[in-house]
């Protein structure tokens, strides 16, 4: 359901994908399509223990399996320090953090951590020769829980690990598995904690999750003899791949070029390198091409999920549910390398709420699992968890309506974060006011063991750099070229912003993503960025083609390009002619006379515009528990979310339910499961038990517009903010429904019963 | 003049305070007036000629693509905060 009416002919619209045909139809070329003469098949040898000293690698028996062509270890890769960074959008990547994950060096950090690589003629003869590597191991304990870790008598994963302060970069003394502490403060704390009449303070538990991507993780490279070094691979940020593969291969940018196939799916976990660097490695010791492909446990074992979380909170307020201090602390585990995203924790934890005093301590926590990496709204649906639990317990504690305390409190236009940024135009409270007058939440909710949650989430949205050209043809179309990998519908939405430029209709630009050499740097397909940067890319290079245009209709008419304008509907008008009427030309026709008048026209931007805006959700659900198996069923949701301007109502509503299902499936089954050795137990779809169709009803969305003042289309990103409510609307829920909180995720059949059903087997 | 929110764990280079008002026309010249006023919090803040890796300034609450040659407006608000990232949508 969209709320509002817009000014605009394309945008707003839903016309059919670009890219649909080829992906409804099976012929769209994914990573695993590659094929190439003489290629070779490549596989990875991984640690079975989590944690331990490599003490030797011996590949000579591996190399004399007929078939068997390279074999490559860390030995194989410039060894980086830890100092040496590449650039990630406005994030900068320790590159001895990225290398080492590719490939351990001296030490295994997780269970599936690679320790070689073998290339074949053949993938059967691949996989047997990773038997015939042999490693020996010097097993060392492993540390499985963050808390854990944090204990001074903790074995350390990093023996080189000093405990950063975020604000001042001064290191502690002694090593320590703990990353980095991040601190955000405003205000008085303890004296906003005086004044309040109701303290209440909880502690919270989530665990690891995937992202869950039905793609598995595969790439293909080809290191000429010319040292050109070709990449086919399946990601979300090619450039910025081609960037970390120069940093750490030592090669040069110019001699890398990375064509991203279509994606099966990323939300986050597709931006690292993983295998491209092992593919490279083994084409340039082969002169072969060589294409490499995850297995499903592959991608749950050695890929990076998000961070299993313990977050504690403490909520003061007045008796009238006026909220007056707010003390977060947050451990969000790294996997076995630094950098979870404790720090997006830290900023989104308290947000969406207008809280005058504020104190929030993030740690970034080694152990010995998969590093992490992103997932949609990194950092924010755990926080918002915890958060919007303790604020349904409130409102109940109060007697209060759970969304009048939200909206008593709703951060609004110029209300300050906890690092001092006061928000522009936001729609926090018209996600609020929406899910309020919406249709479900004015329904009764009737039978037994049923319950209804809400709450209400955060996420900022990145903008970072985006280029697009745009070349008029002939027949009237524009061929529109893009250097964002489209992971969620954005061919369509940049292309919608394009047409509405010019004037034209969507199915007239036809947008193609290509690789590193054909198009200006954009940065990665993430944070929210894509519609937005793309688009105000997008907006640009049509504005150039509009002044190209009409100059070359000036010349055409032989008048001063000042005489001449491109209008809104795309016919380009100048000054009367000798028979006194109006000269115009439309689009159309002037694309056809190009050729012959001068040559065709290409439109061209490289845009970098730091006016991304921030968005919010409110979700609403209800569900309905059964007694005696302890199933959670979702009987209807409803999420409200503040989308700026839909470009394409169809794709944003189906962000908004992607991220709910994701959500769901977080709050009530997802968990990495290990055993006491740090083995996981439930790498497979069938064990790590994801949300299907069947799980879930038709997830209703209503799109509150409120525009980005930011942005020419008042673009705000959609697709992360979804994921951030379900969680703590779920939980909050499941309390209506039994009378109790569930303060760790997931809330599987057996954790409800184990409340339900206490002191039974 | 621009107004720079201290973060908690560097006020103890600006006697305690969590805003100081600086003049400069660009981040670069924000942080050395900063450092007049803060003694050594530009050290914090820098790494050679760049912004640490695992900082970000921000001016009104958005971190920019320029660098410490980001323009900042009069009375602008300039905020010292971890540089993060997001994740995807898809």
């Amino acid at each position: 359901m969209v709320t509002t009416e817009k000014p605009y002919k394309v945008v707003g619209t839903r016309p059919i994908r670009p890219d649909g045909t080829d992906k409804v139809t099976g012929r769209a070329n994914y990573g695993a399509d590659i094929r190439l003469p003489g290629m070779l098949y490549g596989r990875v040898k991984r640690s079975p223990i989590a944690h331990g000293t490599i003490k030797r690698i011996d590949a000579s028996k591996a190399l004399a399996l007929a078939g068997v062509r390279a074999v490559m270890t860390a030995e194989d890769l410039p060894r980086k320090g830890r100092r040496e960074f590449a650039p990630l959008g406005s994030v900068k990547i320790s590159l001895a953090t990225l290398s080492g994950n590719v490939m351990a060096r001296d030490k295994v950090r997780y269970e599936g951590h690679a320790v070689a690589a073998v290339c074949a003629t053949d993938p059967h003869i691949a996989e047997d020769a990773l038997e015939l590597i042999e490693v020996e191991y010097e097993e060392l304990p492993p540390v499985l829980h963050a808390d854990e870790a944090m204990l001074a008598s903790a074995p350390l994963i990093d023996e080189a690990l000093h405990t950063r302060e975020m604000a001042t970069g001064e290191s502690a003394e002694e090593p320590s598995n703990v990353a980095m502490h991040f601190v955000a403060e405003m205000g008085d704390v303890e004296a906003g904690f005086a004044e309040a009449d109701v303290v209440l303070e909880r502690t919270f538990k989530t665990q690891m999750v995937h992202q869950g991507y039905i793609e598995p993780h595969n790439a293909t490279a080809f290191w000429r003899q010319d040292g050109g070094l070709e990449i086919w691979c399946s990601t979300q940020a090619t450039f910025v791949m081609r960037d970390h593969l120069a940093g750490l291969l030592e090669h040069p940018v110019s001699q890398i070029r990375v064509t991203p196939q279509e994606i099966g799916g990323g939300f986050g976990g597709k931006i690292s390198v993983y295998l491209e660097p092992l593919a490279a490695v083994l084409s340039r010791k082969t002169g072969k091409p060589v294409k490499m492909t995850l297995t499903r446990d592959e991608v749950f074992r050695a890929t990076g999920p998000t961070s299993g979380t313990a977050i504690r909170v403490k909520l003061g307020a007045k008796r009238d549910g006026t909220l007056v201090a707010a003390a977060g602390e947050l451990v969000y585990e790294a996997g076995a390398f630094p950098g979870s995203p404790v720090a997006a924790g830290v900023r989104c934890i308290f947000t969406a709420h207008a809280i005058p005093n504020q104190r929030i301590d993030g740690y970034d926590v080694l152990v010995n699992k998969p590093k992490v990496q992103p997932y949609r709204a990194p950092g924010a649906p755990a926080a918002c968890f915890a958060t919007d639990s303790v604020m349904d317990e409130l409102a109940e504690r109060l007697d209060l309506d759970p969304i009048a305390l939200r909206l008593k409190n709703a951060a609004v236009e110029g209300t300050r974060s906890a690092d001092g940024a006061a928000f522009g135009v936001i729609g926090s409270r018209d996600c609020l006011e929406a899910i309020r007058n919406s249709p479900h939440y004015r329904s009764e909710l009737q039978g037994p063991n049923r319950g209804r949650g809400v709450a209400h989430g955060y996420w900022y949205n990145a903008g970072l750099e985006s280029s697009a050209y745009a070349s008029v043809n002939s027949d009237g179309t524009v061929a529109l070229v893009l250097g964002s990998p489209d992971i969620g519908g954005t061919r369509a939405s940049i292309a919608m912003q394009l047409a509405e430029t010019l004037g034209i209709a969507a199915e007239r630009v036809i947008p193609q993503v290509v690789d590193t050499d054909s198009v200006g740097f954009t940065s990665v397909t993430g944070g929210s960025r894509t519609a937005f940067a793309g688009g105000w890319a997008a907006h640009e290079a049509g504005l150039d083609l509009r002044q190209q245009l009409a100059a070359r209709a000036a010349k055409i008419w032989g008048v001063e390009a000042e005489q001449v304008r491109y209008r809104d509907d795309a016919v380009i008008v100048g000054p009367a002619g000798e028979d006194g009427g109006e000269r115009s030309i439309t689009f159309t026709e002037l694309a056809a006379k190009l050729a012959s008048t001068g040559g065709m026209i290409v439109g061209r931007a490289d845009s970098n515009h730091a006016s991304a805006a921030p968005t919010f959700a409110t979700h609403l659900v209800d569900v309905e528990v059964d007694p005696e198996t302890g199933k959670v069923e979702v009987l209807r949701y409803t999420a409200a979310q503040d989308v700026g301007t839909a470009i394409h109502p169809s794709y944003v509503e189906g962000q908004i339910q992607g991220g709910v299902s994701q959500g769901v499936g977080w709050a009530l089954n997802e968990e990495y499961r290990f055993d006491e050795k740090g083995r996981m137990e439930n790498a497979s779809f069938l064990d790590y038990r994801m949300p299907t169709a069947l799980d879930l009803p038709m997830i209703e969305t209503v799109l509150v517009e409120v525009p980005n003042p930011g942005h020419p289309y008042g673009v705000r990103g959609v697709g992360e903010v979804p994921i951030v409510p379900p969680l703590a609307a779920v939980a909050n829920a499941v309390h209506a429904a039994t009378g109790h909180r569930f303060t760790e995720l997931p809330i599987s059949p057996g954790a409800v019963l184990e409340k339900l059903l206490p002191g039974e087997d | 003049m621009a107004r720079v929110f201290i973060p908690a764990t560097l006020r103890d280079r600006c006697d305690g305070r969590s805003e100081v008002e600086v003049e400069g026309a660009t981040l670069r010249q924000i942080v050395e007036n900063l450092d007049a006023a803060c003694p050594g919090i530009a050290a914090r803040i820098l790494e050679g000629e760049a912004v640490r890796p695992d900082l970000a300034l921000a001016v009104n609450g958005v971190v920019g693509a320029e660098g410490l040659l980001e323009r900042v407006p009069d009375g602008a608000e300039i905020q010292i905060m971890p540089a993060i990232a997001g994740g995807g949508a898809g």
